[in-house]
């Protein structure tokens, strides 16, 4: 090739390049939010000469604002964000990249630093719930902690990993009067979604037919009591953060004549917030609407939510189990739903302790299952 | 708080600042190109410092008037006196913009003063690049005045040479000589436009592919659980590649840019991670910042034509005052004399030891030792205080009690270690003799030929998904 035809053709594919992708990220129409990042997108910021000059509240002047927002709404944002990750993945051979790595398919996030603190803090409000709650009304107090996937492979894999030992031990030291229920036997990695944080409710029957057994019941569950209802094409939560293109979830909900005749409903958060009064709205067992959304496995019991209760009118043993969870547990509470005539569901990150007796009570001699995952508990304030 | 200016690493620059101002540039006529370039680089500054934009063109109008009065009264004594006046108001306003607070502070020290006795600091930013664009001032009317450059006439021609944005925020310092023909006569060409649409590519690409990405690990390391003597030493060779690739990658871009817009800036790095002394080292390292400081003060002091004594004053002074411009706290003034110590002791032992022995054997070990005192002399520059320098020195070499590894300084040290290497062999010229020996092969060259354009945009795409996944970037050579 010719010198000069060479400086030509890099000169124009350049800056044609640069031409194109502006025009393309000005003519592409801004879009809200990310479903890949689950989080809103930056708009354009208002101009005015006071923004330009001086600094916002933050310290940013309107050309930094505006940065931000062009690299938001930069055109085909995930196709880029896919360069990056396996770039760094495959050129570098970065062992995680922004601490999620990726192990035959299957996405992790890496968290090793054991907070001592947080775990004991975690274990205080528990206590403090039992005390204030559940200490004269006859309760049966049960707690587990749900391991978080990393558990089943970061340390074979040669990646950094909590201390889950101690972990666990300091939580069972700290809450040494209440009955634990074991269930990391129970569960292995392909329990999980591989492109997801959650377990998988088909994987874990065995798990809630321990818990039910645990707190004293005879029933249990099995895989053939229900039907499957999947929804392909599953993008968990750390499916967008690893930016690669890999082989999506297939969601699986379980349901049956029993969960469908079951009444739930959750509070109504912000009437109760604007006017204090306790009031529910009734839903199905499963948010449906919510698959494909920002998060599909909100479809399990209609995702964060302060208060649930599940009643069901099949079971009339007047049995009430409580359950402080996160979202591990809205997968698992349809699974307990056969042995209880009311499940009353509240989740401590969204209400605080403090204010539980405002919303709900409950009934004596209930049962009471605290269950949140390791990567929450070893997490500093989180629930108060 | 974000970074405050048009980075050319940014996406602001890089697709609609840069792409509109190429394309009006090349679409106005030959006497309109300045205008459009004054133009722009104003804007470029304006949006980073909507207020210090004011301080920067009058400090560009005070370079231009005091030219006009050094050539009015070249041959008298008032000539002299508008040399000094223009050093007065350059030096005076990079004293008061950067080092007031360092002297409130010291002088507060010194005395002790305290509470409502003490001097109150004043609540003064640090303008960005005022320490390039007060050097490239200075270097017109100095050089005017020894007749070594033309007088500018044109204002605007000035304003140009001084905000001209390729080079305004981080150098490099390019002199009023290396560009004065080209300000009012330059020709432009395809040959011209690749070279710097090449070289500008790969100034992006060490910035924001290769620094950022140690700049990262270097806050991995910062941030450990548990600091080892090795995550020392991991971290220090860390940030000497990482500001290496920063500032040399920023220099690239910027003589990129300036050759698209036809002007020829001289080069500021050649690979002085290759270098077998620290005097070799720093004939490599910000080539533009060492050789002012030889022309225009190491020269007028008397340069190594004086007695042993003052040359040792000389180069100490030189070495302390190029500390001191990279930014006004104590390491930098150490720094600096590090340096210093260390040129004298070369010239007097060191060299001449290495000169003794077996060729391979000092090739080793002058290699070794350069780089050796060049990863503690970052270390030095790299820390915010004294104190910290101390720290960091003697946990680096064992005395802070620390174990020597960890399975977490391992995993990192693991998880960036490609990036290590890589930056360690694109800092040797080892790719370049490489690419000459593939493009002196027929063959070699025509497939070199049809890759070069789509490196330069594979290196473009790869930073643009850098920067849209919200990596690091940060940059070093803005508080100087």
């Amino acid at each position: 090739m010719k010198t000069k035809i060479k400086n030509i053709i890099i000169s124009f594919s350049f800056l044609g390049a640069l031409l194109f992708l502006m025009v393309a990220s000005i003519i592409a129409p801004d879009i809200d939010i990310s479903n890949s990042e689950r989080r809103t997108l930056l708009q354009l910021p208002e101009l005015s000469w006071d923004a330009v000059v001086n600094k916002d509240i933050d310290g940013d002047r309107y050309f930094d604002n505006l940065e931000e927002y062009l690299l938001d709404q930069f055109v085909w944002r995930d196709g880029f964000r896919t360069i990056n990750s396996a770039t760094r993945r495959y050129a570098f051979m970065q062992k995680d990249v922004n601490d999620i790595f990726v192990l035959k398919g299957n996405i992790f996030s890496m968290y090793y630093q054991f907070n001592e603190k947080a775990v004991e803090q975690f274990a205080g409000v528990y206590n403090k719930v039992i005390s204030r709650y559940f200490s004269k009304n006859g309760a049966n107090i049960y707690y587990t902690i749900v391991p978080d996937k990393s558990y089943y492979a970061s340390e074979a894999n040669g990646y950094l990993s909590i201390n889950y030992d101690k972990l666990y031990s300091t939580m069972q030291n700290k809450l040494s009067d209440h009955t634990y229920i074991e269930i990391r036997d129970l569960l292995d990695i392909n329990d999980y979604y591989k492109t997801d944080l959650h377990w998988d409710q088909t994987k874990i029957i065995d798990v809630a037919n321990k818990i039910l057994a645990s707190m004293g019941n005879e029933g249990n569950v099995s895989l053939e009591d229900f039907e499957q209802k999947k929804f392909e094409g599953f993008e968990g939560s750390y499916y967008g953060q690893a930016a690669l293109p890999l082989k999506k979830d297939t969601l699986i909900y379980l349901t049956n004549e029993m969960l469908e005749n079951c009444k739930v409903s959750y509070l109504d958060e912000g009437e109760f917030g604007k006017t204090g009064k306790v009031s529910f709205i009734d839903v199905p067992m499963y948010a449906e609407e919510k698959l494909g959304g920002v998060d599909s496995y909100d479809v399990f019991l209609w995702g964060a939510r302060s208060l649930i209760q599940i009643e069901n009118p099949n079971c009339d043993n007047g049995k009430e189990l409580v359950i402080f969870r996160d979202s591990f547990g809205s997968s698992l509470a349809p699974l307990l739903a056969s042995e209880y005539s009311k499940i009353t569901i509240l989740d401590l990150r969204y209400v605080k302790s403090d204010f539980i007796g405002f919303i709900t009570t409950f009934s004596d001699n209930c049962d009471v299952l605290f269950m949140y995952n390791s990567a929450l508990v070893n997490t500093p304030a989180v629930i108060f | 708080m974000r970074c405050i200016v048009l980075l050319f690493s940014s996406i602001t620059f890089l697709y609609y600042f840069l792409p509109i101002v190429i394309v009006i540039y090349f679409l106005v006529p030959k006497k309109l190109k300045n205008f459009v370039l004054l133009i722009a680089s104003l804007f470029f500054y304006f949006v980073g410092e909507p207020i210090y934009s004011i301080l920067m063109i009058c400090s560009a109008f005070s370079g231009w008037a005091h030219g006009l009065l050094i050539e009015k009264f070249r041959g008298t004594k008032w000539s002299k006196v508008a040399l000094i006046s223009s050093l007065v108001v350059g030096f005076g306003l990079l004293g008061f913009f950067k080092y007031s607070n360092f002297f409130i502070t010291n002088i507060n020290n010194l005395f002790g003063l305290k509470g409502d006795a003490s001097i109150g600091l004043l609540s003064i930013a640090l303008p960005i690049g005022i320490s390039f664009y007060t050097f490239q001032i200075l270097s017109y009317t100095i050089d005017l005045y020894w007749g070594r450059a033309k007088v500018q006439k044109n204002p605007f021609d000035f304003a140009t040479y001084v905000a001209l944005f390729p080079q305004l925020i981080a150098g490099p310092i390019v002199r009023y000589t290396t560009v004065q023909d080209e300000l009012e006569h330059r020709t432009h060409s395809f040959e011209d436009i690749a070279y710097g649409v090449g070289r500008f590519a790969i100034g992006l690409g060490k910035k924001i592919i290769l620094s950022n990405t140690l700049a990262e690990f270097g806050a991995v390391l910062a941030g450990l659980s548990e600091k080892t003597v090795l995550s020392y030493w991991v971290y220090a060779i860390a940030f000497t590649l990482q500001i290496y690739f920063d500032f040399s990658g920023y220099s690239d871009m910027a003589i990129g840019l300036g050759r698209v817009f036809g002007f020829h800036f001289l080069e500021n790095f050649n690979y002085p991670y290759i270098s077998k002394s620290i005097s070799e080292f720093w004939r490599r390292w910000h080539m533009s910042l060492g050789t002012w400081f030889k022309d225009y003060v190491y020269i007028p002091l008397g340069g190594n034509r004086v007695p042993l004594g003052r040359w040792i004053f000389n180069t100490m002074v030189v070495w302390m005052f190029t500390g001191f411009w990279h930014g006004a706290e104590w390491n930098f003034i150490i720094w600096g004399l590090y340096f210093g110590v260390i040129l004298i002791l070369e010239k007097f032992f060191i060299l001449k030891f290495f000169d003794k022995l077996p060729k391979v054997l000092g090739s080793i070990i002058s290699h070794t030792y350069t780089l050796f005192l060049t990863v503690i002399g970052f270390v030095i520059f790299n820390e915010t205080s004294l104190a910290g320098v101390g720290k960091t020195l003697s946990a680096m070499f064992g005395g802070e009690g620390l174990a020597f590894s960890n399975s977490e300084t391992i995993y990192y040290l693991r998880s960036y270690i490609a990036v290590i290497i890589v930056a360690a062999i694109l800092s040797t010229p080892l790719l370049k003799k490489l690419g000459e020996y593939i493009c002196s092969k027929k063959i070699g060259n025509s497939i070199v030929s049809v890759l070069q354009p789509v490196c330069y945009i594979a290196i473009l795409l790869i930073c643009t998904a850098s920067l849209i996944n919200g990596s690091f970037n940060p940059f070093i050579y803005f508080r100087f």
